[in-house]
């Protein structure tokens, strides 16, 4: 492999040993590796989904509900009798989720998603800034970030609570729903699902991490990598968002 | 640098919070490109436009990681480590889509 | 160097062992000391090993005698086997569990756990692993999944039967037969478990080879055994997961009611809610996403131990080192395209058949080029013919004589035939069975004294290489034979067809084979937990090896090296250096005059003068007659 062919000098060699060659200690390369597996799992899952989506053919352009006009509460079953909504195709995101809060009869397609979206890449800038203010040794912006970024995580959460709700009570269960195909319900359940239950995991770990930053662990310690490493965990998730999003909302 | 497990640390550039902010924004941005994309084109339905949104999908992945994640400071290899393992999933999902339009095909 | 976690370095051994007590509790059972973790995953897949075997010999009865009754077996398996008549649903619980245990928990865990955890560390030149503590957690994680598959067993319906491979809908709907119930969720239970150690451990194993390696250990000295290691925990990292979301998908289906998998199920088979509109055959694309690279996480490992064990033992420097990491490399990146050569028949698109085909058969070249390295390493080397040696060479005579086969398999065409045939169980049972078992007990024999600090006795080891050696291919060579005229896997009796009715003779046989096999077993067994009592104090260097294992005192101490841990300024693989005064040259001497480690010997101060070389004089009789027949001797 790499570049060490014969009667290389010595000292410049990154990979001759005594020394990480990529000069990251052994736990942020850990979250790295640990990361790439993650991802797969995730593609795993992904790759589910689109599996099954190609098995079924694209409904109709929907050229009757507008973005911003009035819904009536009979929605999904006037969609079910334009053939909108039928069993035999694939829904379009934009008639299922098209509710948001507080704004109840107006069809708001991926508004709310958006919504989402904005709260989880905005958790992750208060992340990054809490990781570069700890390269400053800065314990109390750390701290605030934290904060700020733990916030944010249970906010999406909050709001991922709302579109369950909201799409359970429309009538969608693990094994059947009224939009389209069974599995259209349960691969969305599985899949935020499992991406939810990685924001939970993060958002606990970064409870634990503030906890450690208030009691002065990583000031003795002398370093903040910890919040570096959680942190890379927390862009995951928020790149594995970025995906869900395209699949689940977009295409 | 010796003394500890890591070593020299690989640079964390000074306009660190500038380049943060500006990935931000760019980030942003391209989600509303994203949502203004699938509104202007609701109508059509083509492989081209799948492709488009995960096109767009990939470049937001990429200021992610290249930047929050710290990719872009990193050794080349530990890049490659990380990046090339991926096209495993490229294969595996290419090949899902046939097959599940073939699924599709004999149901 | 990490010193993060290993000891200030005492610089006396006594010394070490005097201020650090450890309790029984952290020494022995939660001990994050990669020694100790090596040796509780080599026990621990022993132990599935010969529960595995075990089973594998009840059905090989069944299948010798089906009309026979053995009464012992009710006093083994209960009302699976009354009367002395083995149960049909309980024959198909054993093939899948011996198939579970023997390609998870035996090869892949009691393989690639023990000796990833032992040599890692001793020869990148480290204190320990990265992680001592993720180290331990993943054995605790492999435990309590060994425990759950094994009280599967005990469940009321039997243990999962749906074939190792556990495709739905046999899988995915509970009451589909007696297996699908309660053990088939235990099942999965335990591979979440397994995968979540496999994962663990993966991800320590590459950090410590990337990051922990001492001065001079670079990545082209590194021995074969540490580069097969660092891919196999690279295929384990990037597979494992997939399985782990088609479980999660596979649970779902089983108990709450979703249908990704199952196509057309009416409600009344399904728990009550009508299942439509997944696919079956998603579940097996998701399945050898892992199930392929798997065959390689099994093997590779195998193939590091063999170099190793082959360079040591024939006096010689492995053949072609670079051509082996190639090949190594290749075998991994080839191992993820080319899965769905296990599902022509299953109703993949004929399309991707064509794509899997042509990778299938490309992986016939990195596979040849270890092949011809290990024979030309043999080659006018001066063999030591010690049973580790012989189960080495035993390895790449079954991986030959399996990997022939699977040229056959991978052409989607010919598998129209060969498919779930006797001829893919001779296949897999060749070249992954036999061949990763015996790399696995090479390694045993190998590095028994590096374990346990004792030696295993030598005549013991002979009889017992032999008799697996011989029985391994009388019990799967006339498979093949089966396979071509059609018997199908997984039967549990072909009485019903007479035109199998030929092959009674062959399947007694093949049972008597394997008696014999598991009888030979036995022997090592007693040989393995005998010498950790009563064996021979095992010497510092008993093969006189190159690799930096050996430099370690035989008492294990934590930390292993006591002081600074030794720099390297050689490859692995020094053997019978012309100009050398011994015949090896561990991997920590420096050459005269060298003061860095980086520094690569210069290749003009030993040109190899043939004349001189201990090897050119003892030609092998069968190559000197086999030169002048061709002509290729001038003199």
């Amino acid at each position: 492999m790499a570049n060490s062919t014969t009667l290389t000098t010595g000292k410049q060699n990154i990979w001759g040993g005594g020394k990480s060659p990529f000069s990251v200690s052994y736990g942020k390369l850990m979250m790295w590796i640990f990361l790439l597996s993650d991802a797969f799992t995730f593609s795993s899952l992904l790759t589910a989904y689109g599996f099954i989506r190609y098995s079924f053919p694209s409904s109709q352009p929907n050229e009757i509900v507008k973005p911003m006009s009035h819904v009536s509460d009979q929605f999904v079953e006037e969609m079910q009798h334009t053939g909108l909504f039928s069993t035999e195709h694939w829904p379009l995101p934009e008639l299922v989720f098209n509710h948001f809060p507080f704004l109840h009869g107006i069809h708001l397609p991926l508004f709310f998603v958006s919504l989402m979206t904005f709260v989880l890449i905005f958790s992750s800038v208060t992340m990054v800034l809490a990781v570069e203010a700890g390269h400053r040794m800065a314990k109390k912006e750390v701290a605030n970030y934290m904060v700020l970024t733990i916030l944010g995580g249970a906010a999406f959460l909050g709001c991922q609570a709302w579109e369950w709700t909201q799409f359970i009570t429309e009538g969608a269960t693990l094994h059947g729903n009224p939009f389209g195909p069974t599995a259209f319900a349960a691969l969305f359940f599985i899949v935020t699902g499992f991406h939810g239950f990685h924001v939970f995991s993060g958002v606990v770990l970064n409870v634990i991490i503030y906890i450690n930053v208030l009691a002065g662990t990583y000031e003795k310690r002398g370093h903040y990598e910890m919040v570096e490493k959680v942190g890379l965990y927390w862009h995951f998730v928020d790149l594995v968002w970025v995906f869900v999003f395209t699949f689940f909302y977009l295409i | 640098m010796e003394h500890s497990e890591h070593l020299e640390h690989t640079e964390t550039p000074s306009n660190m919070k500038q380049q943060i902010w500006k990935t931000f924004w760019i980030l942003f941005a391209l989600t509303i490109v994203d949502i203004g994309l699938y509104f202007m084109l609701l109508s059509t339905h083509s492989m081209l436009k799948n492709f488009l949104f995960i096109a767009l999908g990939i470049v937001k992945a990429f200021y992610i990681v290249a930047v929050f994640m710290h990719m872009k400071f990193e050794r080349k290899w530990l890049v490659n480590f990380i990046v090339y393992p991926m096209l495993f999933v490229v294969f595996l999902v290419i090949l899902m889509l046939i097959e599940g339009d073939f699924t599709g095909l004999v149901r | 160097m990490s010193k993060t976690h290993s000891h200030q370095d005492d610089h006396s051994h006594d010394a070490h062992h005097g201020h650090h007590q450890e309790s029984f509790i952290s020494k022995y059972v939660f001990s994050m000391d990669h020694k100790m973790i090596a040796k509780q995953f080599l026990i621990t897949g022993i132990i599935m090993g010969t529960l595995g075997m075990a089973m594998s010999l009840i059905f090989r009865l069944q299948l010798a005698y089906p009309d026979m009754k053995f009464p012992f077996l009710e006093s083994i398996i209960g009302h699976w086997g009354k009367d002395g008549k083995l149960d049909p649903n309980f024959y198909l619980a054993l093939i899948t569990i011996h198939g579970t245990i023997m390609v998870f928990y035996v090869l892949t865990a009691g393989l690639s756990g023990t000796f990833s955890n032992l040599l890692i560390p001793l020869q990148v030149g480290a204190r320990d692993m990265a992680s001592p503590f993720l180290n331990m957690l993943s054995y605790w994680f492999f435990f309590l999944s060994s425990c759950v598959l094994t009280f599967s067993l005990f469940v009321e319906n039997g243990p999962a039967s749906a074939g190792w491979t556990v495709y739905p809908p046999l899988s995915a709907l509970p009451k589909a037969v007696p297996g699908s119930g309660d053990g088939m969720t235990l099942w999965l239970v335990a591979m979440i478990l397994f995968i979540a150690s496999a994962l663990l451990g993966g991800i320590n194993y590459i950090t410590t080879v990337l990051n922990m390696r001492t001065k001079g250990m670079k990545m082209t000295r590194l021995p074969l055994t540490i580069w097969a290691f660092l891919i196999t925990a690279v295929l384990g990292l990037l597979s494992f997961p997939v399985l782990l979301g088609g479980s999660l998908l596979l649970l779902m289906d089983r108990s709450f009611g979703t249908s990704f998998y199952l196509a057309d199920i009416p409600a009344d088979l399904a728990g009550g809610i009508e299942r439509t509109g997944g696919s079956p055959i998603l579940f097996q694309h998701l399945f050898w996403f892992l199930g392929h690279p798997e065959v390689y996480i099994i093997l590779l490992p195998a193939l590091g131990i063999t170099s190793e064990v082959i360079a040591t033992n024939s006096r010689k420097p492995i053949f072609g080192y670079r051509a082996m990491i190639g090949s190594i490399l290749a075998i991994g990146f080839l191992s993820f395209i080319v899965w769905g050569h296990h599902m022509f028949l299953t109703g993949m698109n004929p399309f991707l058949g064509s794509v899997f085909m042509l990778g299938t058969l490309i992986i016939a070249v990195p596979s040849a080029v270890k092949t011809f390295n290990y024979l030309a390493t043999l080659w006018k080397g001066n063999l030591q013919l010690t049973p580790a040696m012989l189960f080495a060479i035993g390895l790449v005579s079954f991986f030959i004589s399996g990997g022939l086969t699977g040229i056959y398999l991978g052409n989607a065409a010919l598998d129209i035939n060969l498919h779930d045939t006797y001829f893919v169980v001779a296949h897999f049972h060749l070249v992954m069975g036999s061949a990763a078992i015996f790399g696995m007990m090479s390694g045993i024999y190998h590095w028994y004294s590096k374990l346990f600090g004792k030696m295993m006795n030598e005549g013991l080891g002979y009889i017992h290489f032999w008799l697996t050696f011989i029985s391994a291919y009388c019990v799967f060579f006339p498979m093949h034979f089966m396979g071509l005229a059609g018997v199908p896997r997984r039967y549990y009796a072909n009485t019903a067809y007479d035109q199998f009715n030929v092959f009674i003779d062959m399947n007694e046989f093949i049972t008597i084979a394997a008696l014999l096999g598991g009888f030979a077993q036995l022997i090592f067994l007693f040989n393995f937990f005998y010498s950790i009592f009563k064996g021979k104090r095992a010497p510092q260097n008993p093969w006189k090896s190159n690799t930096l294992e050996w430099t370690a005192p035989v008492k294990h101490l934590h930390g292993n090296w006591p002081g600074e841990i030794p720099h390297v300024y050689r490859w692995a693989y020094d053997y019978s250096k012309p100009g050398a005064s011994d015949d090896f040259i561990p991997q920590n001497v420096p050459d005269p005059g060298q003061v860095d480690e980086m520094q690569e010997p210069d290749p003009a101060k030993f040109e190899p003068s043939r004349t001189s070389t201990p090897a050119a004089k003892q030609e092998v009789v069968l190559f000197a007659a086999l030169k002048r027949l061709f002509g290729l001797a001038r003199s």
